[in-house]
């Protein structure tokens, strides 16, 4: 139970000092989503799209369909400020937000 | 033994626990906090508890917990075909398998999808021949979507089990689910008024088998009770005679009397609320011959609704009758409904509630 990795084999996960801080990005989850994910809400990946970097969570499974759509809710921030869609390039040390739509009840 | 009801939320899930008296409860959770838990089951195969969750902006998905509740794990990605052009959209019940399958689970919801798993729930696979069924052009969503609410599954043999969808019908398959039929015949589609009667299209709201008469079917749907005798071959409409409404959502039955049912009608599908100004559950113990108010330890005074899995029952003796409403309470009656309990108030929205063994 819970997808780990992305779809191009090994995960990408990184915790402690391999790779250097300055090679990956960083993802920010909500809280519902770090719960999903083991109660991890920060993340440190190598990517070089955000469709990269989100793809590799443990979580992808609830911010893209079965198409790997994005879902419409799920609001996207890198380095605070918001983008459309996840086609956009990262840099190492940009930092992806991401933001639950102000919605529902 | 003691007993639990699961208690499915808009905002996650409430454990009710008990012993076998069933007088007091303890409240406990909620557990899955942020998801709808639009229903949830203990498998009595295996102990481990099962949910169907949804998020208004993370999708539609599944849980299961091994420690009654404890700590929780999300099913692997579920999803439709490309080829189908359908993604999915709620899960909206999720069912054991035959006694023979204890690793064999259903999961049913939006839009007409019913998944299978055969690892536990590890993993869940889509089930073509109900994706692809030839009828479903003709299938249209009700007010909660093209949902597959009602999985039952025969207890006398694993290949032949029910499904039903709002606004698809009922369906039976004889084959494991390699085909399914149509199981109509006899129930109205009155928003149909060219042709109330369609092989497919009418709008079940719940489906039961009876456990221990598994010919026997009863459904509440949004054009009257049905009872059939004949695997869904053949329906029979049942109100009247003291039922002041064909129209509402759930219903339960008592496992020791197949003649018995319980249902909780609402005016009409215009006006969704509890006629005359009170919570009324009627219970038949005639096949729908007739029907009876139950009103002891029910409020006199409400407008209440209950949604299609706000029903339940358990399988102890007497039978358990349990109700979840709209406006958070749960009412659960010890004694086949005679008398009643108000055993939570003030949940969250009750979308589902489950009775179960708990230990």
């Amino acid at each position: 139970m819970g997808k780990e990795g992305g779809t191009r084999g090994k995960p990408g996960f990184r915790r402690g000092s391999e790779p250097d801080a300055s090679e990956v990005v960083v993802v920010l989850v909500p809280s519902l989503l770090a719960r999903e994910a083991g109660g991890q809400g920060r993340f440190e990946l190598e990517a070089a799209t955000v469709r990269e970097a989100l793809l590799q969570l443990p979580v992808r499974d609830l911010l893209f369909d079965e198409r790997e759509t994005l879902r419409p809710l799920v609001n996207v921030y890198v380095n605070r400020v918001q983008v459309d869609g996840v086609e956009g390039t990262v840099e190492p040390e940009d930092e992806i937000r991401l933001v639950a739509a102000v919605a529902g009840g | 033994m003691g007993v639990a009801v699961l208690v499915g939320t808009r905002k996650g899930l409430f454990v009710l626990t008990s012993d076998e008296t069933r007088r007091d409860w303890k409240v406990e959770g909620p557990h899955l906090t942020g998801w709808e838990v639009f229903h949830a089951m203990r498998d009595p195969r295996t102990g481990t508890l099962h949910a169907a969750t949804n998020n208004w902006v993370y999708g539609a998905t599944a849980h299961r917990s091994t420690d009654q509740g404890g700590t929780w794990e999300r099913a692997e990605g579920i999803g439709l075909p490309e080829e189908s052009g359908l993604t999915w959209e709620k899960s909206w019940h999720v069912e054991p398998g035959h006694a023979d399958q204890p690793e064999t689970l259903f999961l049913g919801g939006t839009p007409g999808a019913l998944f299978r798993t055969d690892d536990g729930g590890t993993t869940w696979e889509p089930v073509q021949s109900v994706i692809e069924h030839p009828t479903r052009e003709k299938w249209n969503p009700g007010a909660g979507g093209l949902c597959c609410h009602s999985i039952q599954v025969d207890p006398s043999g694993p290949n032949r089990m029910y499904i039903a969808i709002s606004a698809a019908g009922a369906f039976r398959t004889d084959d494991g689910g390699e085909t399914w039929e149509p199981k109509n015949s006899g129930v109205a589609a009155d928003f149909f008024p060219d042709n109330p009667f369609p092989e497919v299209g009418q709008c079940v709201h719940k489906l039961l088998v009876h456990p221990a008469r598994p010919d026997r079917l009863w459904q509440q749907n949004h054009c009257g009770v049905y009872r059939s005798d004949d695997r869904g071959d053949t329906w029979e409409r049942l109100e009247g005679n003291g039922l002041p409404s064909g129209f509402g959502f759930p219903i339960a039955l008592d496992h020791a009397d197949p003649d018995a049912a319980y249902v909780v009608p609402e005016v009409g599908a215009e006006n969704r609320v509890t006629p005359d100004g009170r919570l009324g559950i009627y219970r038949t113990r005639d096949g729908g011959e007739s029907w009876e108010l139950l009103t002891d330890g029910l409020p006199q005074q409400a407008w209440a609704s209950v949604m299609r899995e706000g029903m339940s029952f358990d399988s102890l003796d007497p039978a358990g009758i349990y109700l979840g409403t709209q406006g958070g309470s749960v009412f659960i009656s010890p004694d086949r409904g005679d008398s009643w309990v108000e055993a939570a108030r003030h949940l969250p929205t009750i979308l589902s509630v489950e009775a179960c063994e708990w230990s």
